[in-house]
């Protein structure tokens, strides 16, 4: 139990066995390399949630926050822009979205999961409010470049694994990380040790919401037109991520490994589930269940170590 | 004694809570019309013994007569089923719900399956009447004062027709005419012919009200005797009465102290006008009740809650703490009374849980140095001699001695100025307790100055220079450590007559 | 002093018509005040099964996808089965709910699982479903018999407005519910769990038991929402049919006075947050902006009533200290 990663670990090479037995594109390496651009954004969402989560809070407004950042950074940077200043204000963008969750739940003392179930309607309602049914065309220079590849590995890969090992870095080995396993742990001990607790709040949202900014990008210069409507549960993915790789939802408990394992996992059970043609409705359905299951083993388990911990004590004496 | 039977009794109970024991052997009844104060030190078992006859806690052996017959009180909900009521310091209270819902909860008056508020009001204004207190039935509890909020619960002890009424430390957070006014209507139920349990350790309150007192020491019931046949010192006696040994750890060298931080005047929530000085190299003690303002006076002085006037001095500069982080900056820091709430990060490693106060100074641009770390965080284990497995594993499964030595060094590897301790070794075993004395003697020795809040005197003796003891918020007496006796500081924190 | 919440929301509800009548004339029309009673049925039907929900300090975010599911299910019986009874349909849905609702009881009283996420989960579960028993497959008109749909298009007449069948239903749901927030033991044992959980289990009052209960609740009301939605529209897709629903139910329990913290609430307040936001929806087409706006201004008010909720608690715990 010590090193839950493992799970995931075993479960990616069962799902990639399974799958290569079906269909031909699983022993198809650059195939399944190249796909991994439609996954990357969906990653970076997931690396921002693995430290909102360990801090003991939810952030449901993940897919809204990238919408609106990938809309406004379409339509404001529409022609003409050089390239620097649209990402500057991507990740801007996003590093604001993500600070007005952090500032409400730090300073409002309101639980996460209101306040981003509110933000997550907001922003894309900002959106839908600003482009209605249209889209927003990307300058031309900022489209296609996901496409983009070093040594055979996609950008969009590089990226995400390049951000998955900086911020894992930041959450175990880093002032920060460790204040946010105390946070997620225990709140009230962590004010009295003197952790900053509502800073580190507003800076695990913020972050989050800049990573989100680097993944509205990727969306942008993928799909060329930025709509409202897209990428439909991309937060239930993201949460499904993280609980699957072993962090606990209940906070203090979690690594950056699980989640970037347990990517890969999805990443595979989501392109399995496309070339075995199970229709596209099913998968999200799919990952809901994933999450479900994840959450319930974490339970079970976390209710028998402290059963096992309660029978030992019964016999110490 | 009355020659009627008791509605009451337990016999040879014995409770254990964490493996811990609780209360051993206890033999203990209730009789009708009799007032009876279940009192001794913090930590004696008063309370475990209340909620045990109100089906709190379950015992490991032992019986419960309610009368003749045996029974088992399994939840809070069969207690009041027979007639046992238990009114808590804190008071139970929904707080978004009107009087009469509270008195009524989960049991409203029905006509025709339906709830009927106007007789739940009308039953409940009754009750408020027969208590005489002028609450309206209709307003809501969270608007209350925590008086009457006492009032609520006691009103619905009533209209659950309770026969057998459990005080516990019910006065704690009453003002002195709100207590007298409890009392009355304590002395009415005893009127009616309802046994009564008071659990105090405000020995003015035994002497007021009891008819009867047992004392507790130590989870064992020490006397049980009638109120006309003991007098107060009798009874301090009784509460403290051990034979400590007086192996003072007291400074080795015989300077003489500098104040290094003083309090002036300090008043906040909690306590009023607090002065004392502490000095680099000593230790200094506070002793007192439970609620006597200890614990506050220490979270002010940390930042947690803030002072509303005077001032806290270090090396002769008034400063302000606005929050632990501020408070460590100033080279302070605090060992909180309730471990598992404020202290430990039960799930997380032992390494994590003593490094939590280095990360700053162990780490450059952020970038923690986990070898350092790690070297500090088993230095320090091993000067306090903590038992462990292995550095990695969650700091939850050791015993309640190394949980506490943990976070006592998790200060102390922060290389405090100023170190609060308060109640350093609750719930820790004779072993672990020397060993973390005299870890604190050679820290204040170092040039630390220490300020040691306990209920425990014994330890307050062994281990400081000087003791202070508070009383209702305020500071009541001062001597050096080798003129105290037990029984002087306890005279002082029972207080006189208020 | 409970009902000042429900006062403030009359007079932000006078406020707002009076200024859109005053922006646009015609806003008061007999077609207008059709669409508001025709908007609002649904609705509150659905907020009052999550009122106690929230009461009990949960959320249940599956309803918009229970809605769907009790819908789709009631219509593909209507194809193999055209002469059911309007009690009948009612009944399919209410049991499609309550199942439903009782497997998101499960989940969160039983296994523990957080109701934000266990709920999120059960949305694309429920939906996924919705795909399952319809193939796919659209519920059109032809499949809905009239004496449905009648249901929304006529009722008691006065002048030109129409109070439909509908709302007469949705209305005499919530004068039951108002009914039994009062007077039913069960309905207080909410109240007195969502104010303080640790006390109403110490006396007597079953954790369990409330969560069941509330979730099921919720996914009955949600069944029924179902069968008036097929009523409404005439038609359902599995993709659409409630989706994005549970955003405007919690926006109207929200605004409607109900402390999303738990504790405390009125079925009245609900009933005026549901008719708010049935003017506002009314008000955004009738003021020319589009429908595009509807997802902001739900996203809006439920952070209002958030901030709104955590002033008076932070002003609650001041006078208190």
């Amino acid at each position: 139990m010590k090193r839950p990663e493992w799970i995931p670990a075993i479960l990616t090479i069962l799902v990639v066995l399974l799958f290569a037995k079906v269909s031909t594109d699983f022993r198809d390496i650059p195939y399944l390399l190249g796909n991994t651009t439609i996954f990357a954004e969906t990653g970076l969402l997931a690396i921002g949630m693995t430290l909102v989560i360990i801090s003991g809070n939810i952030d449901l407004s993940v897919g809204s926050t990238l919408i609106l950042t990938s809309c406004l950074t379409a339509k404001f940077m529409g022609a003409g822009v050089p390239n620097i200043v649209a990402i500057g204000f991507a990740l801007i963008v996003g590093t604001l979205l993500g600070a007005i969750n952090g500032l409400l739940v730090a300073y409002a003392k309101l639980p996460s999961f209101l306040v981003t179930l509110g933000t997550m309607a907001m922003y894309r309602g900002v959106a839908q409010a600003m482009l209605g049914a249209s889209g927003a065309d990307v300058a031309p220079g900022m489209k296609g470049l996901d496409r983009a590849a070093l040594l055979g590995l996609p950008y969009p890969l590089i990226i995400f694994l390049s951000c998955a090992l900086v911020v894992g870095l930041l959450l175990h080995r880093m002032t920060l990380g460790r204040w946010l396993f105390g946070i997620g742990t225990n709140k009230d001990a962590a004010h009295y040790t003197g952790f900053p607790v509502q800073r580190a709040t507003v800076t695990t949202f913020a972050l989050t919401g800049f990573l989100i900014g680097i993944a509205a990008l990727m969306l942008n210069s993928r799909l060329g037109v930025a709509r409202y409507d897209m990428e439909p549960g991309i937060e239930l993915k993201a949460i499904t991520i993280v609980v699957a790789g072993g962090t606990a939802i209940s906070g203090g408990k979690g690594s950056m490994l699980g989640t970037v394992l347990s990517w890969l996992l999805l990443y595979f059970v989501r392109t399995g589930m496309g070339v075995t043609n199970i229709k596209a409705e099913y998968q999200l359905t799919i990952i809901g269940l994933i999450l479900i299951l994840s959450v319930f083993a974490q339970q079970i388990a976390a209710n028998f170590s402290s059963n096992r911990l309660k029978k030992q004590t019964k016999l110490g004496n | 004694m009355s020659a009627k039977e008791p509605l009451v009794r337990v016999e040879h109970l014995n409770v254990t809570l964490g493996g811990n024991p609780i209360l051993k052997d206890i033999d203990f009844a209730l009789y009708p019309g009799q007032i009876h104060a279940i009192t001794g030190e913090n930590g004696a078992g008063k309370s475990t013994l209340a909620k045990v006859i109100a089906g709190i806690h379950q015992p490991a052996f032992g019986t419960i007569y309610l009368g003749e017959n045996p029974v088992q009180i399994r939840t809070p909900k069969e207690a009041i089923r027979q007639g046992i009521a238990l009114i808590h310091q804190e008071p139970l209270i929904f707080p978004d719900l009107n009087v009469a819902e509270n008195v009524f909860v989960g049991r409203l008056p029905k006509k025709a399956s339906m709830t009927d508020h106007r007789e739940a009001i009308r039953r409940t204004n009754e009750i408020l009447q027969q208590l005489g207190v002028d609450i309206q039935a209709d307003s809501e509890v969270g608007n209350l004062s925590i008086a009457q909020q006492q009032m609520v619960e006691l009103a619905t002890a009533m209209s659950e027709d309770a026969k057998v009424w459990i005080f516990d430390e019910t006065t704690a957070s009453l003002t002195s005419k709100e207590v007298s006014e409890l009392f009355k209507i304590i002395r009415g139920l005893q009127a009616r012919g309802c046994a009564i349990a008071m659990v105090t350790h405000h020995l003015n309150e035994v002497f007021e009200i009891a008819d009867t007192v047992t004392v507790l020491r130590d989870g064992a019931k020490i006397a049980e005797r009638k109120i006309t046949d003991l007098n107060h010192d009798q009874l301090v006696n009784l509460m403290v009465g051990r034979d400590i040994a007086k192996d003072h750890l007291s400074r080795t060298e015989d300077t003489p102290i500098e104040p290094f931080i003083e309090l002036k005047n300090l008043t906040g929530p909690g306590f009023k006008n607090v002065s004392l000085t502490i000095g680099k190299t000593e230790i200094v003690g506070i002793a007192g009740l439970v609620g006597a303002g200890r614990t506050e006076v220490a979270r002010s002085l940390f930042g947690i809650t803030h002072p509303t006037a005077g001032s806290i001095i270090k090396n002769g500069e008034t400063i302000y703490v606005r929050s632990p982080k501020d408070a460590q900056r100033q080279g302070f820091a605090l060992v909180p009374e309730d471990r598992q709430r404020h202290g430990l990060f039960p799930n997380l490693s032992i390494e994590y849980n003593t490094s939590a106060n280095i990360l700053g100074a162990s780490s450059t641009a952020g970038w923690l140095n986990a070898k350092s770390m790690q070297n500090k965080s088993l230095a320090m284990l091993e000067v306090f001699k903590t038992v462990f497995k292995n550095i990695g594993q969650p700091v939850r499964q050791l015993s309640g001695g190394n949980q506490q030595k943990t976070v006592i060094g998790r200060w102390l590897l922060g290389n405090p100025d100023f170190l609060i301790l308060d109640e350093p070794t609750r719930g820790v075993d004779v072993g672990a307790r020397r060993e973390v004395h005299q870890a604190l003697r050679t820290q204040a020795d170092s040039g630390k100055a220490i300020l040691v809040i306990s209920s425990d005197l014994a330890e307050l003796l062994t281990l400081t220079d000087r003791i202070y003891v508070m009383n209702g918020g305020t500071i009541v007496g001062e001597m050096a450590t080798r003129d105290a006796t037990e029984e002087s500081v306890m005279a002082l924190a029972f207080g006189g007559t208020e | 002093m409970k009902i000042k919440r429900e006062l403030g929301l009359i007079v932000v509800l006078v406020i707002f018509n009076v200024l859109c009548a005053l922006k646009e004339p015609n806003y008061i029309s007999p077609r207008n005040i059709d669409s508001i009673l025709l908007w609002m049925p649904l609705l509150l039907v659905a907020a009052i099964g999550q009122f106690p929900v929230i009461v009990a300090r949960g959320i249940d975010i599956s309803v918009g996808s229970i809605l769907g599911l009790s819908a789709i299910t009631t219509g593909v019986l209507l194809k193999t089965h055209p002469n059911l009874s309007l009690l009948a349909l009612f009944v399919i849905g209410a049991l499609v709910g309550i199942i439903l609702g009782c497997i998101n009881g499960l989940l969160i009283a039983f296994g523990k699982i957080p109701a934000v996420v266990a709920t999120i989960g059960t949305l694309t579960l429920y939906r996924g479903l919705t795909f399952m028993v319809s193939g796919g497959d659209q519920i059109d008109a032809s499949t809905i018999p009239d004496k449905l749909t009648a249901l929304a298009n006529s009722g008691w007449t006065f002048k030109e407005v129409t109070v439909s069948w509908l709302l007469i239903i949705g209305i005499t749901f919530a004068i039951i519910a108002a009914c039994a927030t009062r007077f039913a033991q069960f309905y207080r044992n909410v109240f007195a769990y969502g104010s303080n959980p640790d006390a109403a289990y110490l006396r007597g009052i079953s954790p369990t038991m409330v969560q069941m209960v509330c979730y099921g609740a919720s996914g009955l009301m949600g069944g029924i929402a179902g069968i008036m939605f097929l009523s409404r529209f005439g038609n359902a897709s599995p993709s659409s049919a409630g989706s994005g629903f549970e955003l405007v139910v919690i926006a109207s329990v929200a605004i409607g006075g109900v402390k999303i913290t738990g504790g405390s609430g009125s079925v009245l307040g609900v009933f005026l947050g549901c008719l708010l936001l049935s003017c506002i929806n009314v008000a955004l087409t009738a003021l020319k902006f589009n429908a595009d706006w509807q997802q902001l201004i739900y996203g809006i008010t439920i952070l209002i009533a958030l901030i709104i909720d955590s002033a008076s608690q932070i002003r609650r715990t001041r006078s208190a200290a």
